[in-house]
């Protein structure tokens, strides 16, 4: 850090920003998601082009408003998930494969949510003037694109567990059984990539093993994650 | 770092791995009984669909799959013992032949699975092979990760004599885990193939 331009109370400062966005984002995803635009528990796969059709124009104003919170989280994701590719750097010592997978892994995937809020956005445009069966497609879209957005997050649980397991440090940011933790929700997340085949049933886009498991999945470890980054946060500012 | 010598005195012997390692495999274990129990509540609205699909299924196969991984974990076992008294050529060769029967069950389900789709039936065909398929890849995936694992711990096995610290702990971690993926087929067996 002797190099550095900016001081070391400065970078504690910056995580905890990073920090805080973990928290906006989680905030505006939950608020915006479940609450304005009502999507908990998701809408049934097996909805007619009507009723799909209905559910937009009746929501209009709230999925609008919801799905625009989204977007904003997606801005504070996009600060989390460079201060998760940095913490994951301070565990490698470098900025290597590890950092590299995690930022550009979490990256892509506010990408992916951004992109896929903007179809609901769409959605909920002037969804009186639009086909309903145009809808319908639109809509099985958004509800594919978020629900398989899995695979292409699962390399941040990967690197994350090898970090933690290759960890030698004596108090490492990330203990072993964080490790353990990402490996199963890693697995876990698994449940979800079956929802483009199945309309009805636990392995579709509302059912146990595509939403309701990852959710809880995510849950547990974003709790984890964020305690153990503000723990590294405390721990620097003890040693300042 | 190196060591000749069999002694662990810093691994306890009741506790294979570490505790981390048992509550994933704990974890894991909680969500394959609940896609188990999901199975069997599903097939309570309908047990007649289970019981005439469930004839399609090939049990044959199914038996040759459980022998495969049962003599695998054995092999494994024999291997984990070998190791524990610092023989560890003979360890290799045990863990070699436990990774085969793994593959072998691969190749099994390969045809199991080619069977399925030349007779016109996939993932779509109704609820039970919706279950049937979903439980048995994703126990196909553990099969593919613990073959994974099993191949790096193969690849660190020490060149005669000298023995880093951490071996055997890798290889009765990665045991445990392979046990577990054939604890997860015996009771994937008993209620997809064959529940009644």
């Amino acid at each position: 850090m002797s190099n550095a331009g900016i001081s070391t109370r400065s970078h504690i400062t910056n995580q905890k920003i990073g920090w805080w966005c973990a928290i906006a984002y989680l905030m505006l995803f939950g608020n915006g998601f479940i609450m304005v635009a009502g999507m908990f528990p998701p809408p049934d796969p097996m909805l007619s082009a009507d009723a799909v059709k209905a559910m937009f124009v009746d929501n209009k104003l709230m999925i609008q408003i919801g799905f625009l919170m989204m977007m904003f989280g997606c801005a504070f994701g996009y600060v989390f998930a460079a201060y998760l590719g940095q913490a994951i750097s301070e565990v490698e010592g470098k900025f290597g494969i590890l950092s590299i997978v995690t930022f550009g892994s979490q990256f892509s995937t506010f990408l992916l949510l951004g992109v896929s809020s903007l179809l609901w956005e769409l959605l909920a445009f002037r969804p009186e003037a639009y086909d309903a069966n145009t809808m319908l497609m639109f809509h099985d879209l958004v509800w594919l694109s978020f629900i398989l957005l899995v695979p292409p997050t699962l390399p941040i649980y990967g690197a994350m567990a090898v970090a933690a397991f290759q960890d030698r440090s004596a108090v490492p940011i990330f203990p072993r059984w964080y490790g353990w933790l990402c490996a199963w929700a890693l697995v876990l997340f698994l449940g979800g990539v079956g929802c483009e085949f199945f309309f009805d049933g636990p392995f579709a886009w509302d059912g146990l093993f595509a939403f309701y498991l990852p959710l809880v999945d995510f849950t547990v470890f974003i709790v984890a994650t964020l305690t153990l980054l503000w723990k590294h946060i405390k721990r620097q500012e003890a040693a300042l | 770092m190196n060591e000749a010598t069999p002694t662990n005195s810093n691994q306890p012997e009741s506790v294979y791995g570490e505790i981390g390692l048992w509550i994933a495999i704990l974890a894991d274990l909680t969500i394959f009984t609940l896609m188990f129990a999901t199975v069997l509540y599903y097939r309570g609205f309908n047990p007649e669909l289970y019981v005439q699909s469930q004839a399609r299924l090939d049990q044959f196969i199914a038996l040759i799959n459980t022998l495969l991984l049962l003599t695998s974990s054995f092999f494994v076992v024999l291997s984990i013992h070998k190791a524990r008294s610092w023989d560890w050529p003979m360890s290799g060769r045990f863990l070699l032949a436990g990774m085969a029967c793994g593959v072998g069950f691969i190749g099994m389900k390969f045809i199991e699975y080619g069977d399925k789709f030349e007779a016109g039936i996939n993932l779509r065909t109704n609820e039970f092979f919706m279950f049937y398929f979903m439980t048995t890849i994703l126990h196909l995936v553990h099969v593919l990760i613990g073959l994974g694992v099993l191949t790096i711990i193969r690849l660190g096995f020490p060149a005669r004599g000298v023995v880093a610290k951490g071996r055997l702990f890798a290889l009765e971690a990665g045991g445990v885990f392979w046990h577990m993926v054939d604890l997860l087929w015996v009771i994937l067996m008993a209620v997809v193939y064959l529940a009644r």
